[in-house]
């Protein structure tokens, strides 16, 4: 059985799979604050067919765990590498944090040449740092220029 | 009408407009390549340069700018696996795998051929059948867009035909997804959690880029050598052109070709469905006829021709509604009628009367637009896929962190989306990870918009029958897309039990 489909040693993926779209649902049906009717058939069919669906997974992923291993999607990652997962959240939700704070062109330059030096292999020197800082000012400044004054789409500001 | 297509045609080669249908569609293709940033985005940049153009002018330039924005769309669905354009989203099913196995070269060529095939057989569709199409479309109600989208959504059993559970489950989140905000009916507002920027709902775009790109790019960081070792194959010196084989294999298949456009003709016509849901149909469609069914999702090429051939008809048939009765059928058309209105010239038969030489030669030059798709994707879009292919991982995943930004953001101008993308995605990484396909859930925030409308409009509509739900199941067309919705569903599961089955006796 391949390692990755098991979550600890005795829980299924299946069964995992559908807790959380239980505890979805459970979270959308807590916050179902409509009065009209018409507006509640449509989200109250989905929630009650997701729960169901979910119980589904539970309930296969408890009685036939090997069936449910095999039902395996082709399109779900073989192995998840936390470590690299842990580094690409950290690194998109600092930029996004950036941006906020530092707008588009400051939180860009900073934080391109951050995730390139972090994608490097072998030691860094300092020549390698020169090189990625100038291509992330050339880049972003370029993209900066190209949406901001040639298509005008404006992005965020920054705080100068 | 004959001696008025001549002409049209004759006026399309004169130098000046070949030169627009040229910019147009060059600025087109580079707009529809930026996530985020649609065909209507670029229409609407173009707006201001068309008053200062001759009727026939500036409509010709927004033609052409329309047919570049939905071809360039798959360029960045194929290479970074990031619609530009919601018409892309299937493209980027078997695109992208593509591309992870060394193809992208090939993907390119083939949504070429494909978006110029698409291209002119719409704008055929546009001249030929207006009239008809414009009428068969006013008899589409509530109960019928409500079945369409249930239509699209008879695609979960193709996508994910080996976990249908988990394709459903995929398909119901992104229904849900598509029902925050304000209520089509009554206007309340739904599952908002006490965030102000949730009120007006999760912007179609924001999901996209947030379940298709984000993922894409923490496989990308998490995981830098296994980029490199996919494109080993193709970033790796002079290879034989492959230009002949791939436009012989598209052109081998022509009924895939032909029928998508079709398909993106009739349902471009209709106003409120476009390209975002044709480009599904097509893709569903194909892979249920296909002979290989089993290889759709793992990089087979009919799996981009088909949605790109049903977006590019797409164009064409959406001018039908628009040139005959007036409805603009998708944003694009509606910038597209009011430089009609700003030039004084009223949609409806009069339009190919009195102004029949005008109008004939705008309808000529969307597939003039087409067919300059050939040298200026072949050159440009090759060298966007080369450049893609060789650029290091370290330098590519910021790169497309960056547009994800600006596709984010420009939509309301928030950045709070931007947060709302990288999100969504993180949650899209952990979904893939349980095994419910990111496709399944775009799908359903696609189509959740036009089946909650069609629901509740269609029940207000029939309010006055006792049990105003079985209007769902009386009207003619309705019962035909029902029809429809039980082949596309059944099929798929038939065609899977039978292959268990032979594999079955095999051993």
């Amino acid at each position: 059985m391949n390692p990755a489909r098991r979550i600890g040693s005795k829980v299924s993926l299946e069964t995992v799979c559908g807790a959380v779209v239980l505890l979805a649902a459970a979270v959308f049906w807590s916050q179902r604050g409509y009065t009209n009717p018409l507006a509640g058939y449509f989200p109250n069919t989905i929630l009650l067919a997701m729960a169901a669906m979910a119980v589904l997974l539970i309930v296969r992923g408890i009685v036939r765990p090997s069936s449910a291993e095999d039902d395996s999607d082709a399109e779900a990652p073989a192995e998840v590498r936390l470590g690299g997962l842990a580094k690409a959240a950290v690194l998109l939700a600092v930029w996004v944090l950036a941006l906020w704070f530092l707008g588009y062109l400051i939180s860009g330059i900073v934080m391109f040449c951050v995730v390139s030096l972090s994608l490097r292999e072998g030691s860094l020197n300092l020549r390698n740092v020169l090189v990625d800082v100038v291509i992330s000012v050339v880049v972003v400044g370029g993209v900066y220029l190209a949406f901001t004054n040639l298509i005008f789409v404006p992005l965020p500001p920054g705080p100068f | 009408m004959f001696d008025s297509l001549i002409g049209a045609v004759a006026q399309n080669l004169s130098p000046g407009l070949l030169l627009l249908v040229l910019l147009g569609v060059t600025g087109g293709m580079v707009m529809g390549a930026m996530p985020g940033l649609s065909a209507t985005v670029g229409l609407a940049l173009l707006l201001p340069i068309t008053f200062t153009l001759d009727a026939v002018s500036g409509l010709v330039l927004l033609g052409a700018c329309y047919m570049g924005a939905i071809y360039g769309g798959s360029f960045t669905s194929i290479l970074v696996n990031a619609p530009g354009t919601p018409s892309s989203i299937a493209t980027a099913f078997d695109g992208y795998p593509m591309t992870r196995q060394g193809r992208s070269e090939e993907a390119i060529i083939a949504v070429t051929i494909a978006s110029v095939v698409g291209g002119v057989i719409g704008v055929a569709g546009l001249i030929l059948f207006a009239p008809i199409l414009a009428n068969f479309v006013l008899n589409f109600g509530p109960q019928e867009y409500f079945w369409l989208g249930i239509f699209g959504l008879a695609m979960i059993a193709s996508l994910a035909a080996k976990s249908l559970v988990k394709g459903f489950i995929g398909g119901l989140i992104g229904l849900l997804i598509a029902a925050i905000g304000i209520a089509p009916v009554g206007g309340e507002v739904r599952f908002d959690f006490g965030f102000t920027f949730l009120q007006g709902g999760i912007p179609l775009v924001v999901a996209l880029i947030g379940f298709f790109t984000i993922p894409a790019i923490i496989d990308m960081i998490s995981d830098p050598s296994a980029r490199r070792a996919q494109m080993m194959d193709e970033g790796s010196g002079p290879r034989p052109s492959i230009l002949i084989p791939t436009a012989r294999r598209v052109l081998s298949r022509p009924m895939n070709l032909i029928k998508s456009a079709i398909i993106g003709t009739v349902v471009g016509a209709l106003p409120g469905a476009g390209g975002n849901i044709a480009n599904l149909i097509a893709y569903n469609e194909s892979r249920r006829t296909s002979e290989n069914p089993e290889e759709y999702g793992k990089g087979e090429i009919d799996g981009v021709v088909a949605p790109e051939s049903a977006n590019n008809a797409v164009v064409g048939g959406g001018l039908i509604p628009l040139l005959t009765l007036g409805i603009p059928g998708a944003p694009p058309d509606a910038i597209i009628y009011s430089v009609l209105l700003l030039q004084g010239l009223r949609p409806g038969a009069e339009l190919f009367t009195d102004q029949g030489s005008l109008t004939f030669t705008f309808m000529v030059s969307i597939a003039f637009a087409a067919v300059m798709m050939v040298p200026v994707g072949l050159v440009a879009g090759r060298a966007l896929q080369r450049s893609v292919v060789n650029t290091p991982t370290r330098y590519l995943a910021p790169a497309v962190i960056l547009l994800t930004i600006v596709g984010a953001y420009a939509v309301r101008n928030n950045v709070a989306d931007v947060l709302l993308m990288v999100t969504l995605g993180l949650i899209g990484f952990g979904l893939r990870y349980l095994g419910i396909p990111p496709a399944t859930i775009v799908l359903g925030i696609v189509l959740g918009v036009i089946v909650e409308e069609g629901l509740v409009q269609g029940l207000l509509a029939s309010s006055d029958l006792a049990m105003p739900w079985t209007s769902f199941f009386t009207r003619p067309i309705s019962l035909v897309i029902i029809t429809m919705i039980i082949l596309g569903t059944v099929w798929p599961i038939w065609a899977n039990y039978r292959q268990r089955r032979q594999q079955g006796e095999q051993q």
